[in-house]
């Protein structure tokens, strides 16, 4: 160590690149592909376990908790409520990349858009998803407030169909 | 199970390392380690080793270190549980000796995170995310989900929404983060070991850093650090035998436990976590660590902790989880400088893992340091309370590894 420490101040540095190519990685048929074509009828299906009662939405094939399969599928409630949520700055270039992407130079999110983020349980579920809660300004997010799924206009049966969820209507005494 | 002493610590120097390449980063410490202890290379007869797999752009470093750090015609094996690595590797060690396999083991763990070009991400993270983000990409996911998604990602996205629920269940607010953050910078500015030193760092002097997403700032997130942590264990007829006469510091109890992954599981599954701020796992290890050490009641019998909090909301969360503030009243303890190094409970006197934090090496360095508290040779971050029994902490994985080590000044009777 005493050598290697005198002789030098910087270790010498080489440039390297890996091309991974493909992979192919596993997962299990068709429960997801099903929740997923659901949302082409706006439907959010979940899985329930017999077990202990949970139901989980995304589905899950196995409920971690009883340690046993699930079959069952229900429909779960357009709303929820706000578990947890995230507030981004107004987005600038430069501030979003993702493995070398700037998401924001690359039009997947617009200039000085500010995004905000939200842990979602669905009425009658026992998980939670995260999901961009649309129609809100920063300022009137708070835990716990009710909020409804926000569905493309054209829904094709695929993940993104589900844009993300907004304020349920607001009832208040006046 | 035998009695096991921690006879020697060895840190490398952490930051950002382009001086030494993994292999020496590693035999760095292992050496101030055998340095430490007073002990022969030819002393040690099993090595326990480990980093974040992938992190430093070298899938498996410990085939090419191993004659770096004497090990060479011994055993020597390596474990990986993501972030909770230099946790497990300690356990190994400390498994190794206490089963009467060996009698002097010596356990590493590092991580060299400069050596990637986006730090952690390129080859640690992606290769962790990749096949979920490519069957949600095959089920229809857009760019724009994907790019959200980026916003708050990896460790960092899913603890700024834990630090989100910590805050709905304690009532604390940012600031309270805030003077965490600046807690852990100043504390590091008086280790010598440690990243990101700022000394007299005020809560202010965080607050005014950017906010990266509400509520997370800038101010407090940990740096991707280079650096490697190892200790030696002994077993106490080895201590005797190899005529050990300076203090070392006592393993009285370990526990690990696991719990459901966090967030959207494998290939978007959903759990049954709804909470990110419970840590079930954490409250398990912590009972169970402190029945194998003897200790009833851990506000009264631990004097220090150090705490794998590389958020500061993870300060105040897991040292309630320990045991250490009743839920939800952790940040009170910190209004009050209970948990400053001269406080009535200690936490993170290193600096933790908030102003350093090389990754693999995280969860050694907090037994590490917590068993420099105990041999009173933490210089000039060594507490001035008298440390009989301190507790390291590591967490990890995808939200859901714990493991808790208790130390303490005498063995175990």
């Amino acid at each position: 160590m005493g050598l290697i420490k005198e002789k030098y101040e910087k270790t010498m540095q080489v440039e390297g690149e890996w091309n991974i190519g493909a992979y192919r990685y596993k997962a299990p048929e068709g429960y997801l592909d099903e929740f997923v074509k659901n949302f082409r009828d706006r439907k959010i299906i979940g899985t329930l376990c017999t077990g202990c009662g949970r139901v989980y939405v995304p589905p899950r094939e196995i409920c971690a908790r009883c340690f046993q399969k699930i079959t069952e599928k229900v429909e779960v409630s357009q709303y929820g409520e706000v578990l947890a949520f995230l507030v981004s700055p107004p987005l600038e270039k430069g501030k979003v990349v993702i493995a070398g992407i700037d998401a924001v130079q690359a039009g997947f999110l617009k200039e000085g858009e500010q995004i905000i983020l939200a842990m979602v349980r669905f009425e009658g579920t026992s998980s939670s998803m995260v999901l961009p809660l649309l129609n809100a300004k920063p300022e009137d997010v708070r835990l716990g407030m009710r909020v409804k799924a926000v569905w493309a206009e054209e829904c094709k049966g695929a993940l993104s169909d589900l844009v993300g969820v907004e304020p349920a209507f607001d009832v208040r005494f006046k | 199970m035998r009695n096991v002493a921690i006879i020697g610590c060895g840190q490398a120097k952490h930051g950002r390392r382009t001086d030494v390449n993994q292999a020496e980063l590693v035999a760095e410490a292992v050496w101030a380690a055998v340095e430490d202890a007073g002990i022969a290379p030819e002393d040690i007869e099993a090595y326990a080793v480990g980093n974040m797999q992938g992190f430093g752009g070298i899938a498996q470093p410990d085939l090419v270190f191993a004659d770096y750090i004497g090990a060479a015609g011994k055993p020597m094996q390596r474990v990986a549980t993501g972030g909770t690595v230099g946790g497990s590797v300690a356990h190994l060690g400390y498994y190794e000796v206490a089963s009467g396999m060996y009698d002097v083991v010596l356990a590493v763990s590092w991580e060299k995170h400069s050596d990637s070009a986006e730090p952690g991400a390129t080859t640690g993270l992606l290769h962790v995310a990749y096949a979920n983000l490519s069957y949600m990409m095959k089920v229809g996911m857009d760019m724009r989900s994907f790019a959200i998604m980026g916003l708050a990602g990896a460790a960092a996205g899913i603890s700024a929404y834990q630090a989100a629920f910590y805050m709905a269940r304690s009532g604390c607010g940012i600031e309270h983060f805030d003077m965490v953050a600046a807690k852990a910078r100043r504390n590091a500015a008086k280790n010598k070991y440690a990243h990101l030193k700022w000394p007299n760092c005020t809560a202010d002097d965080i607050a005014k850093t950017e906010m990266l997403i509400w509520p997370m700032r800038f101010g407090h997130v940990c740096p991707a650090s280079d650096g490697a942590s190892c200790v030696i264990y002994a077993s106490e007829e080895a201590v005797k035998k190899l005529g050990v006469e300076k203090p070392v510091a006592w393993v009285k109890g370990v526990a690990a436990y696991a719990d459901e992954e966090a967030d959207q599981g494998e290939a978007y599954q959903g759990t049954a976590v709804v909470d990110y701020s419970d840590q079930t796992g954490a409250i398990l290890s912590a009972m169970k660590a402190y029945e194998r050490a003897g200790i009833k009641d851990p506000k009264k019998e631990i004097d220090v902790a150090e705490i794998y909090a590389p958020f500061p909301h993870q300060e105040l969360m897991f040292s309630e989880r320990l045991g250490f503030f009743d839920d939800g009243t952790a940040w009170k303890a910190v209004e009050e400088g209970v948990t400053e190094i001269d406080g009535d409970f200690p936490i993170c006197p290193s600096g933790g893992v908030n102003a350093t934090n090389a990754i693999g090496s995280s969860g050694m360095q907090r037994v590490v340091e917590a068993a420099l508290q105990i041999m009173g040779k933490a210089e000039e971050h060594q507490v001035p309370k008298d440390v009989r029994n301190a507790v390291a902490h590591a967490w990890g994985g995808q939200v859901q590894f714990n493991t808790v080590m208790v130390l303490g000044d005498s063995p175990k009777r």
